[in-house]
């Protein structure tokens, strides 16, 4: 294995490496050497591809331009991460919970350098999974009601979310056993799966992304949380999210008018959502919000176009692309620049539901949670105490006790004797 | 009697030997004890390890005693049992270490590690038993020697979950005594053979082989903790932590499990299991044994009981596999039993130590217990992780498997099962997880023992860490050669026609 | 040289008279009285080896007392089946002589020794008759002198259980003798062959086959005249408890057994049929009593009474393989019974008590006597590896084969009923208590004695294949065709 394709392993090994507290205590500086072999993987112009048959099921990691691209972003917004993260430490000296802290910074930078990096089905998966806990660590950490619940949102929708992609992976897996990328959206033409892999595809990465309706959580999380977390809130679930459509679904390639115009339908609808949020609330919430929530509306449109004409990607492919990396940039500074200007921003009203059914995960978790803990575990006490009573031994302990006192009569002994004796000469005789 | 014929024997020995010896021993001769058990489990690693370099270059081990006219003792090691073997192996030496730790000063250990090690040597009698009756003679053996173990705190809790533990592995010993014996009389045989040995009569014997696979079933179903057999495993968690995670990663539910695989396999033969119809039913129960227990684990706030219904809950995952009777989900099925042990042997260690040096025993007392205890909760987090199916964990490559094979055989509901137990796991472990780790420790722990720096005694910690660390090596690199995918790849080859 | 001498040796001879002298022996010098009951019990044990060996070298035996055949002389028959018990006799009788020398003190000493060693006399001399009366004779005898040893210990209770022992033996041993006589009044002779041969189902001989069959049934204590059997095996010293419940019961079986395989005449399927279902009854009855006791030994007590029931299920079955299977039960119930009286007797030593409830002060402080007990245990409930695991394998075998499926469920039954009991007494050595303060120390001899008994129940599973080929030797299990046919 070349030098390169070793640096590529270390890209989101290192920081995975890392995580360990003990490790990153010992180094100074760590969350920028932690990005340091992104940053030398920059720096080679050439395409790199490494595959590892023995890895899990044969992942690879690659790099090209595009990815090259979207390395630079990360590289760039991380940088930004970690030095807002040490101004902030410099501020709070909790040193415990700044430990914790490096742990989910790292756990999340290494998932979001592998998902970009990866060239197949699963590894793009492992690194999307790492992401979603990742960062559900550096939401909860901040410590505060708000987050707390968008971190309860935010985690239903990442294990929604990565069971419907597993469930997808294993629908690829059964129409392909090659699991890269190019080999799953060739196969992924004309399958009798395609389809539902595709719905399971989309479902899932919108919840990743938190794209309406299921935004609820991003915007809880851009008010309440803090300006470092709050920067990379577009620039890695969500950006990643909206990646991962592009990489997963075999765009270009087919036509589905049906499913298009139902996604451009919903990313209108998102959009005049916005609009209307904006109008209705007066900027109550953070203004990143619904930008992000427009930008990812006027993605979905687009994706949706693409399905119907699949001539369209050629046009499409790059600026969508572009289009990604442009929001979290554009983002991580629209949400420095208003934390920075905006001092009074921790003093905000909590959050009474958007046009109402903005509450409506919290209201199905509710529901579950009374199910659950209450109605079911009363059937079952129910049905246990009639069981119970079915049980009575005392009444079969006096009958045998009357028995074996009756067999001790020496009259009924000897009776019995007499009696079997006949019985035996009897059945001798019936033979 | 050259060497091959013996060798199972000697692997059979290094726990017996040791084990009779320490009853023996009085209770302040520490050192020859803790010297008899490591140097035992030593042994068995090294042995095993041979072994498996030998089955690798041909080598045909085989012991064979008389024991009844008609029917020998049989050891056997072949590719199923080596899986099965290396597993018990390993982690009865991780066992080991961790038990002399948990019970340091604790009355009874001499006592305790006796009926350990004639625990695992009943385990390994399992494993390399070559025919039915081995197989239950050891499965006898094994009910026995963890009695004693359950029961070895001597409170009241104990005695009643001994009871009930007492009463389903009896029941369910002499469900398997009677299929057994009935099988015996219509075949004349009970040897383990690939792809089954009573395709001979399956045309004549419907009716008979449909019961006597309920039977067998059922009587290993007791171990295997299927619904609804099931119940002592709850009660069961009342014996030291060591005790419930060789129960319930290494010796009795797995024992149980791999029994239903070799009947499945090296009795019946998966196309006759098939052609009776009787697959479809056992795929059906081991699912409403999944969605059930992960159910019934939602409710406990004890965490040890918690876990129990998770293990409810996973082993019938293994049970799914081989009911799906294809053989992508059979390599699920296999290699789940050794993904399982590994990740469920590590949550218990890790709720042992909870208990051994916090005095916790509920969820609702491990608030913040991740700031007091880092690398415990952080083997615990991968040991949930893994089974929440998380990749790329042992779990994941499991589950993918099962997944797979469910497609793969036109079964589609097992994904939905599947799916709705990986649900159910992220709702039960995920809250631990979060309490543990983000959440403020209300006041003092219940018991606190300080160890010194370390956050708890070296052989305390060790056991766990490593088998998280074991967790992720097996999802990572599950394709290497002479992983347990890539073994149980092999014995799945050997079980279908080609 | 030394092999064909030792062939030579009437061994047969030797085996009866040895224990019959050292009795004497023991009655005539009380002082030496465990002495020398200790080296007879040694003697007989090697002397049977040499019996072993001429019967493995020469097949079944049969030798003519002072040269005079029958029908005027005594002859002595022995066969795999007589040398199966005579094995199990001295094996059982060696461990109870052991343990008798550490139990009784210098008075009961003297009275153990003698009537010991007369019962043993008594049952080698059973096992070995080829004719009937000479069976009634030991049948006598035996029960005299049990009756005996279950009076040494004195007391209402003991005493009370032993007269009423006396009138069942008594009546058992009348009810044989009626039936002796019209036999013999019907065929001129009592020697089991020339009997066979010259049987016939006449009005006469049927009485005498009722009669003699149910006194044996009486001795044999099976359901429902098993009610002698608790007070008398519970109230008896310990050592005397093991030899009435291990060997002393087997031997009113082994009569039926001969009598049924080579004098009556067959076929008895309803006479089967009904022993059987008695037997399953006893097994019941047995085990659930068991489950009810709260004294220990009356526990034991009644789990023979079960036990004995098992041997009955092999009459509806009738084969080979299911004899095979009772008399194995047999041998590993014989082992393992003494076992658990032994083990019963040093926990009334050590704590002076046997309820069940209190064992917990007692058994943490003897953990050799509770291993004797579980690993005994373990034979009772048929679990492997033990004798009493191959004997309910081969009688399930037996019964599944036959196509009678309802006794592999009374087998099963009663196996589920024994873990009942033996886990509830097995469960007290696991509790936290104190122990007691008063308490005697118990000898090793004690301990030592029931848990060699008890291993050697779990041996005697794991070798199998030669207590079985044993027991072919002389094919007793072969009903001869003919029998009944000529005058």
């Amino acid at each position: 294995m070349s030098l390169s394709e070793l640096l590529l392993f270390f890209v989101p090994g290192f920081p995975l490496l890392l995580a360990i507290p003990l490790l990153h205590r010992l180094l100074p500086r760590a969350e920028y050497l932690a990005i340091l072999p992104a940053a030398m993987l920059l720096s080679l112009p050439e395409n790199i591809f490494v595959e590892t048959p023995w890895l899990l099921f044969g992942a690879g990691l690659g790099s090209n331009t595009e990815t090259r691209l979207l390395l630079m972003m990360s590289v760039v917004l991380w940088i930004f991460a970690a030095f807002m993260q040490n101004v902030h430490a410099s501020r709070n000296s909790n040193s415990e919970a700044n430990n914790y802290h490096s742990t989910y910074f790292f756990l999340t930078l290494s998932g979001h350098l592998g998902a970009i990096l990866a060239n197949g089905l699963v590894g793009f998966f492992a690194f999307s999974t790492l992401i979603g806990y990742g960062f559900y660590g550096l939401l909860v950490e901040t410590g505060n009601d708000t987050v707390k619940k968008a971190g309860r949102i935010y985690i239903c929708f990442i294990i929604v979310a990565d069971l419907l992609l597993f469930e997808a992976a294993l629908l690829a897996a059964t129409v392909t056993d090659d699991m890269g990328f190019d080999a799953v959206r060739a196969a992924m033409i004309d399958s009798s799966v395609t389809g539902l892999y595709m719905t399971m595809v989309l479902i899932g990465f919108a919840l990743k992304a938190g794209f309406w309706p299921m935004h609820h959580w991003l915007f809880l999380t851009f008010r309440s949380v803090r300006p470092a977390t709050a920067m990379l809130l577009a620039g890695v679930p969500v950006a990643m999210a909206l990646l991962g459509t592009l990489r997963w679904l075999p765009l270009g390639e087919i036509s589905v008018p049906g499913l298009g115009l139902l996604i451009q339908g919903i990313g209108g609808v998102a959009i005049m959502y916005t609009v209307l949020a904006v109008l209705i609330r007066r900027q109550h919430n953070h203004p990143a919000a619904y930008v992000t929530l427009t930008a990812t509306g006027l993605f979905v449109i687009a994706l949706g176009a693409v399905f119907i004409e699949p001539v369209l990607w050629d046009l499409y492919a790059s600026p969508m692309f572009y289009a990604i990396v442009l929001l979290s940039v554009g983002l991580a500074l629209l949400t420095i620049i208003i934390r920075w200007t905006d001092t009074t921003a921790s003093n905000q009203k909590p959050l009474d539901t958007v046009l109402l059914y903005g509450c409506w995960s919290e209201k199905l978790i509710s529901w579950g949670r009374r199910m659950g803990f209450e109605l079911l575990p009363r059937l079952r006490n129910v049905f246990l105490v009639y069981v119970q009573s079915l049980w009575r031994v005392s009444f079969w302990q006096k009958n045998l006790q009357i028995g074996e006192y009756y067999l001790q009569r020496w009259s009924l002994a000897v009776t019995i004797l007499l009696l079997i004796g006949v019985t035996i000469v009897t059945s001798l005789i019936i033979e | 009697m050259s060497l091959d014929s013996v060798f199972p024997l000697f692997i059979l020995a290094t726990s017996l030997v040791p084990g009779l010896i320490i009853f023996f021993l009085p209770e302040s001769a520490v050192r020859t004890r803790i010297s008899l058990n490591m140097g035992g489990a030593l042994i068995k690693v090294f042995l095993v390890g041979i072994v498996i370099w030998g089955v690798f270059n041909g080598h045909h081990y085989e012991t064979r005693l008389p024991f009844l006219p008609g029917l020998d003792l049989v050891l056997r090691i072949g590719a199923l049992s080596i899986l099965f073997v290396t597993l018990s192996t390993g982690l009865w030496l991780v066992t080991t270490v961790y038990a002399i730790g948990y019970l340091e000063d604790s009355p009874h250990r001499s006592r305790f590690f006796g009926f350990f090690s004639l625990c695992v040597t009943a385990t390994i009698g399992i494993a390399l038993a070559g025919n039915l009756i081995t197989f239950l003679l050891f499965y006898e053996l094994l009910t026995l020697a963890t009695y004693p173990l359950i029961v070895h705190r001597g409170t009241e809790e104990a005695r009643h979950a001994g009871r009930t533990y007492l009463v389903y592995t009896i029941m369910g010993g002499a469900l398997l005594l009677i299929g057994t014996v009935w099988l015996y009389g219509i075949t004349g045989s009970l040897e383990f053979v690939h792809r089954g040995f009573v395709s001979a009569i399956v045309d004549t014997h419907r009716s008979s082989l449909i019961i006597i696979f309920v039977l067998l079933i059922a009587g290993l179903g007791v171990k295997a903790a299927l619904l609804p057999f099931h119940g002592w495993l709850p009660q069961a968690m009342v014996a030291p932590a060591p005790v419930s995670a060789l129960l319930h990663a290494v010796a009795v539910v797995k024992a149980g499990a791999f029994g239903i695989v070799r009947v499945v396999h090296d009795v019946y033969g998966v196309e006759v299991a098939v052609s009776l119809g009787v697959t479809l039913p056992l795929a059906v129960l081991a699912a409403v044994t999944i969605i059930y227990g992960s159910v019934r684990a939602l409710f406990q706030d004890d965490l040890k009981r918690r876990l129990a219904f998770s293990t409810v809950s996973q082993v019938s995952y293994i049970t799914l596999g081989i009911a799906v009777a294809g053989p992508i989900a059979t390599i699920g099925g296999l290699v789940h039993l050794v993904h399982q042990g590994v990740m469920k042997i590590t949550l218990f260690f890790c709720a042992g130590n909870l208990a051994e040096t916090l005095g916790i025993h509920k969820i609702s007392e491990m608030n913040g217990v991740g700031r007091r205890m880092p690398w415990t909760m952080a083997a615990f987090t991968i040991g949930a992780f893994g089974m929440i199916g998380a990749p790329p964990l042992a779990g994941f490559v499991s589950k993918w498997y099962l997944g797979l094979g469910a497609l793969d055989a036109g079964q589609d509901w097992v994904i939905f099962v599947l799916a709705g137990s990986s649900l159910l796991n992220a709702a039960y472990f995920l809250p631990v997880l979060h309490a543990a780790w983000f959440k403020e420790p209300v006041g003092q722990w219940p018991h606190e023992h300080i160890f010194g720096r370390m956050e708890t005694a070296w052989a305390l910690l060790l056991p766990p860490v490593f088998t998280a660390f074991l967790s992720v090596a097996l999802g990572l690199f599950a394709s290497v050669p002479f992983s347990p995918l890539e073994w149980a790849r092999f014995v799945t080859s050997l079980e279908f026609a080609p | 040289m030394l092999t064909m001498q030792v062939q030579n040796v009437p061994w047969l001879v030797i085996v009866i008279t040895l224990p019959l002298v050292g009795s004497l022996l023991c009655f005539l010098l009380p002082q030496q009285a465990k002495k020398l009951g200790l080296m007879t019990a040694f003697t007989i044990a090697a002397s049977l080896i040499g019996l072993l060996f001429q019967v493995l070298d020469q097949g079944a035996q049969r030798y003519t007392v002072g040269g005079w055949d029958a029908p005027l002389g005594i002859n002595l028959y022995v066969d795999g089946l007589s040398l199966l018990l005579l094995l199990m006799t001295a094996l059982v009788g060696l461990g109870i002589s052991v343990y008798a020398t550490a139990y009784f003190n210098r008075d009961k000493t003297v009275y153990y020794w003698p009537l010991w060693l007369l019962l043993w006399s008594a049952l080698n001399a059973l096992f070995l008759s080829a004719d009937l009366f000479n069976l009634y004779v030991c049948l006598e005898l035996l029960g005299l002198s049990a009756v005996a040893l279950v009076a040494i210990a004195g007391g209402a209770d003991a005493l009370g259980a032993a007269i009423r022992y006396l009138l069942v033996s008594l009546l058992g041993s009348l009810f044989y003798l009626l039936g002796v006589a019209l036999i013999y009044h019907s065929v001129a002779s009592v020697d089991i062959i020339i009997v066979a041969e010259r049987i016939d189902a006449t009005p006469p001989i049927l009485a005498a086959m009722g009669l003699m069959s149910a006194g044996l049934l009486f001795k044999t204590a099976l359901f429902p005249m098993h009610f002698w059997l608790p007070p008398a095996h519970a109230n008896a010293p310990a050592p005397v408890s093991a030899l009435l419940s291990a060997l002393v019961v087997k031997a009113s079986f082994y009569i039926l057994l001969r009598l049924w395989l080579d004098v009556f005449p067959l076929p008895q399927e309803v006479l089967g049929q009904f022993l059987g279902l008695l037997g399953a009854a006893a097994v019941i009855w047995g085990g659930v009593q068991a489950l009810r006791q709260t004294r220990l030994k009356m526990l034991i007590a009644y789990s023979t009474v079960a036990q004995i029931g098992y041997l009955f299920i092999a009459f509806p079955l009738a084969t080979s393989i299911a004899w095979k299977g009772a008399l194995y039960l047999l041998l590993s119930h014989a082992l393992a019974k003494s076992a658990m009286f032994m083990a019963a007797g040093n926990i009334l030593h050590f704590g002076g008590h046997d309820t069940i409830l209190k064992l917990d002060r007692v058994a943490q402080r003897l953990p050799l006597t509770v291993a004797a007990f579980s690993l005994a245990g373990v034979s009772i409930m048929g679990l492997p590896p033990s004798g009493g695991f191959i004997g309910k394998w081969l009688l399930l075998n037996a019964a599944l084969q036959a196509g009678e499926w309802w006794w592999a469920l009374v087998l099963i039954g009663g196996g589920l009923l024994s873990a009942g009991y033996i886990f509830k007494v097995v469960g007290f050595a696991f509790t936290q208590t104190e122990a007691s303060h008063e308490v005697h120390h118990v000898p090793a001899a004690m301990q030592w004695t029931a848990f060699m008994m008890a291993l050697a129940a779990i041996l005697v599973g794991l070798i199998a294949p030669w207590p079985l080929a044993l027991m072919d030797i002389g094919l007793p299990f072969e009903m001869v065709v003919n029998k009944g046919s000529n005058g």
